[in-house]
Parts: C-alpha cells; structure tokens; sequence
C-alpha cells in the first residue's frame, strides 16, 4: 500500500472515530484544488465554485459521521460523488434553464475571462474552453476527470455509479463531440 | 485528439485563490469542532492508533495474514474436515461442498502478497469456472442446468473483475521486478485461453437455451478484457523499462488484441428494426444510458465500433501503444453495448411474437367457439 494512501486511511479512521477535525483539515488540503477545479468547469462563476466546494466538504464531514456503518473504500470517489449531488441541488434550487438571461451571459463571458487569466490561456485554450461550455454536462464532465484530473475509467465509474465500459464508450464519444466543436485535429 | 487531450491537462493549472483555501479551511473545522465533541479512544485505542501510523504497511500486512488464515482454516477444518477441503474440489454449482471451494479460494488469495499473483490467481479460479461450466453443460438440460451454468459464469465474470482491479494495482505499483510482467503475461495468456474455450462452449449451450447468451457472453466480454488490460500493464511497464519484452513482440501483442476486437464485431449479426406507426408502438427499456428515453430504440450499427478499432491501428502504426489499447478497450465497450442491445431487441421481439401467437391463439378460440354456437 502507498504511504499516502496509508496516511489517508489514518486520517479518515481519525475522523470516524474520534471526530478528529485536524485530520479532516489534512484531507481538505489534499482534494480542495481538484474538487474546485471539477466544480468551476460546471458552473458559471468562481463564487459560485467557491461556495459549493465549501458545501461538499461539509457534506462530506456530515456524511462520514452519520454513517459510521457505511465503509468508505475511496475518499477520492465519495468527495467527486458528494460535489456532483452538490451541483445537481444548486441547479434544482436555481431553476437553471439552458437559456442564459442577459445578465447571466456577461457573467458568463466575463468568468470566462478570469478562467482564462488563471489558467494562463493562449488562443487554442480559448476555442478549447468554447467548446467545453458548448458540450453537454455529462461529456464535459467525464473529460475534465479523465485528462484534467487524470482519474483511471474504474475510479471515474464508481463517480458516476456506471459500469468501466459504459465511461469507456462515454470518453470516446465526448472527445468526438469536442473535437467537432472546436475543430481540433 | 492528441493535442485536444494535451489542452484538456493543461487545465490543471486551474486552482482557487490561496487566502480562499486558507479561510475556507479555518471555517470549516470551527464549524466541525462546534458541531461535535472529539471522541477520545481508550489508553489502548490510542497506543494502536499511534503505533500503527508508524508500523510500515508491509509489516502490518504479513502479521495479519498468518492471524486470519489460521483462524478461517481452524473454522473450516473444524466445519467440514481436512478432507472436506480436499473433497470440494470437485465440487460443482449446487453441491453441498461448493461453498467450501469457494471460500478456499479467498483463502488462498488472502495469503498471496503480491497484486500481480493475486491476478493470476482470480485467472486460474475463472478458470475453474469453465471447467465448472463445460462439466454441467454435459448434464440433461433443465432449469438446475442453467442455474448451474449461470452461477459458473457469474462466478467467471466477478473473478476475471476482481484479476483487472489487481493488475490496475500492479501497474500503480513501483515494483520493478521482471517477475510482475512474468506474472502478467501469464494473465494474458490465460485469459485468452478462457475467453476461446468460453466461445466454443457459448455456442453450444446457446443452441439449446438462448437465455444463457447473455451471461456467458458478459463472461466472456470479462476475460477479454482482462487479457486487453494485461496488455496495458505490460506496455506501462515497457515504457519505463521495466521488462525486456521487444518491441516488436509488445507491438504484435497490441495487434492481436486489435484484430480480434475487429472480428468480434464483424461476427455481431446486424439486427434491423422496423419503424411502426405510432399506434403500434413498443417501447423497449434502453439498457444504454446513451439512449434517448422513452423513444423507439434503434440499434446501433457497428461502424463506431470499427472506426475506433481504426484508430487504434493508426496509433499503433505511430508507436503510441498506449493510446492504442486504450482504443481497443473503447471499442469493446461500444461492442458490449451492441451485443447487450441485440440481446435487448432479440428478448423483446421473442416476447412479442410469443403474446402475438397467445392473442392468436385466443382469437381462434373464440372463432371457433363462435362457430360452434353458431
């Protein structure tokens, strides 16, 4: 077993069963950046991303502790699975429609212009991150835990509750659906 | 796609604001801590709480292997005897002593230390289960015979499972032993094995019960693709020159896999569906979430599947063997669904002719009895 993966299994023991808030601050400061990251590319802005990164930590505190029962073999997964629930409830509980108002399209296009300062864009992230707005949830979604997060297809399965080869055939069809739109080669 | 995926990483570099992460965190473990009083564990809980951080994993592995062996073997030799272990053996799906084989067989992979051996044993144990499966297949036929077999080949299909998550262990691991691509390509090898002598069995026993394609066909799709991630631990490996395997040899293995994915899917029988008037329709459940729901349910053609395949043999023909299972591992799945599709549609228009020969029946009951009142 790797040390780190060691570690965290100390970590999560402590905070089962002695509540040990430390050792939940150690796991927040190893998955904070990627469960942001997984979030931004869902939602329209940074504050947005903020504060539902915050929310699936505090799930995740309550949910560990209210079911001592349930064995928790992949943090990693139960963190990616909490933040999509996150989202789904944030969407439901703003009525999100596909159609944009006007004020929610400068929002959009002005937090496109932050995501593109901090990740330090040239002219190919710009139509690349076009085409990842323009995709549908499920395809993006899949493509940021594969490349950009780098998960295995067996750890991105237990994230979305599918079978390898259902994520298998879904990678496939959402790099298609990207290259389509951003007319990369 | 290459330079798209080589964008998608580069994503990475998106972070949140440091002074965010730093506050967030302050609020939330006083949050945490106000919520809850930390529970102390007793003298004895805290001195194997701290020792057990800084006792190596290994050691704590090997310790309690020997500890939990002794005492599933103690319960087992006490249960059923030294020669109730023995005698299960032979054992088949249904026999008493079944369970017994079984269990044995976790025992054994519990002593096992290494990823790579354990993969080989879970091969060898879905070995068993076709060995399991070509005896009973021998037997009369009956509803005992398909539960047998349905066993065996679930049995199959969860060990060749639990063989790809061990190797997806085995290749995170940093073990640089020659000895774990060895072990490796036993994996494929047998998997290849099981997955033809699954092919020939398959048709025989689906001549005389089609419900059993199903499950001997996920079986089947199981150890392929066992034998595919095989591959992809070995190319791993390769890469970082941790075997001294050829490349051309690694190349003709990623070949192989790619024409026999190719002809799985030439030998998939085209199944064509006719468009009903909307009053006649018949909606299938989609088993694929890919789908729409609650429309007509089309299948797929092959094409995607093959143009994958394609692709896979253009990566190969650059030397990106790594990308190139990943195709074939793509394009299996997308053939998994068309099979799993087909089976759909065949299920569904058996069910359907068979109400369409009861209402038949029904109608010339009642012509019948008309005529005889009449």
């Amino acid at each position: 077993m790797k040390k780190s993966l060691l570690k965290e299994k100390y970590l999560l023991y402590s905070v089962r069963q002695r509540k040990d808030a430390e050792a939940y601050g150690q796991l927040y400061d190893a998955y904070v950046d990627r469960i942001f990251r997984f979030i931004r590319f869902k939602v329209a802005r940074t504050e947005e991303a903020e504060d539902l990164t915050s929310e699936v930590f505090l799930k995740t505190w309550e949910y560990l502790n209210s079911h001592a029962d349930v064995k928790v073999q992949n943090f990693n997964a139960l963190l990616y699975r909490v933040a999509r629930n996150c989202v789904i409830d944030h969407y439901r509980r703003r009525r999100a429609e596909e159609i944009l108002t006007d004020e929610e399209q400068m929002a959009r296009i002005q937090d496109s212009r932050d995501l593109n300062r901090e990740t330090e864009v040239k002219m190919e992230m710009k139509n690349l991150e076009g085409g990842l707005n323009k995709l549908k949830d499920f395809y993006r979604e899949v493509l940021i835990l594969k490349y950009t997060e780098e998960l295995s297809v067996r750890e991105i399965a237990e994230i979305l509750d599918k079978k390898k080869g259902y994520v298998r055939v879904l990678i496939h069809r959402a790099l298609k659906a990207l290259k389509e739109l951003t007319g990369e080669d | 796609m290459a330079k798209l995926i080589e964008q998608l990483k580069e994503l990475r570099t998106l972070a949140p604001r440091k002074e965010w992460v730093a506050e967030q965190r302050e609020i939330l473990l006083s949050r945490i801590a106000a919520q809850t009083e930390a529970v102390q564990p007793s003298f004895a809980g805290r001195a194997w709480l701290v020792s057990r951080s800084w006792i190596p994993a290994g050691v704590l592995r090997y310790s309690a292997r020997p500890l939990g062996l002794v005492s599933i073997l103690a319960v087992l030799v006490l249960g059923v005897g030294m020669f109730g272990v023995n005698a299960s053996k032979g054992s088949l799906p249904g026999d008493l002593l079944y369970p017994v084989k079984l269990t044995t067989e976790k025992v054994r992979v519990s002593v096992v230390a290494s990823e790579e051996k354990q993969a080989e044993l879970y091969v060898g144990f879905a070995e068993e289960r076709v060995k399991e499966i070509e005896t009973v297949a021998q037997q009369p036929l009956g509803a005992s015979r398909k539960a047998k077999i349905t066993t065996a080949a679930n049995g199959l299909k969860n060990s060749m499972i639990k063989a790809q998550g061990k190797l997806d262990a085995a290749k995170q691991n940093s073990n640089k032993d020659q000895q774990v691509v060895t072990s490796v390509q036993k994996v494929d090898d047998k998997s290849e094995s099981i997955s033809a002598r699954l092919e020939q069995k398959k048709l025989e026993i689906v001549a005389s019960d089609k419900e059993l394609d199903q499950t001997l066909t996920e079986a089947k799709s199981a150890s392929d693709q066992t034998s595919v991630k095989a591959i992809e631990v070995i190319i791993d490996k390769h890469s970082k020159g941790e075997t001294q395997i050829s490349d051309q040899e690694l190349v003709g293995k990623v070949e192989q896999k790619i024409n026999k994915a190719q002809a799985e899917v030439k030998a998939i029988t085209p199944v064509t569906v006719t468009i009903k008037p909307a009053s006649q329709l018949t909606v299938v459940s989609a088993k694929s979430e890919t789908a729409s729901t609650g429309d007509i349910f089309v299948q797929k053609k092959p094409s995607e599947a093959l143009q994958i395949l394609s692709e896979a043999q253009d990566m190969l023909r650059q030397g990106d063997l790594s990308s190139a299972i990943e195709k074939v591992q793509q394009g299996s799945a997308v053939t998994q669904e068309i099979k799993q599709n087909t089976n759909a549609i065949n299920t569904n228009d058996t069910n359907s002719n068979n109400a369409n020969d009861a209402n038949n029946q029904d109608t010339n009951t009642a012509d019948t009895n008309d005529t005889n009142n009449n």
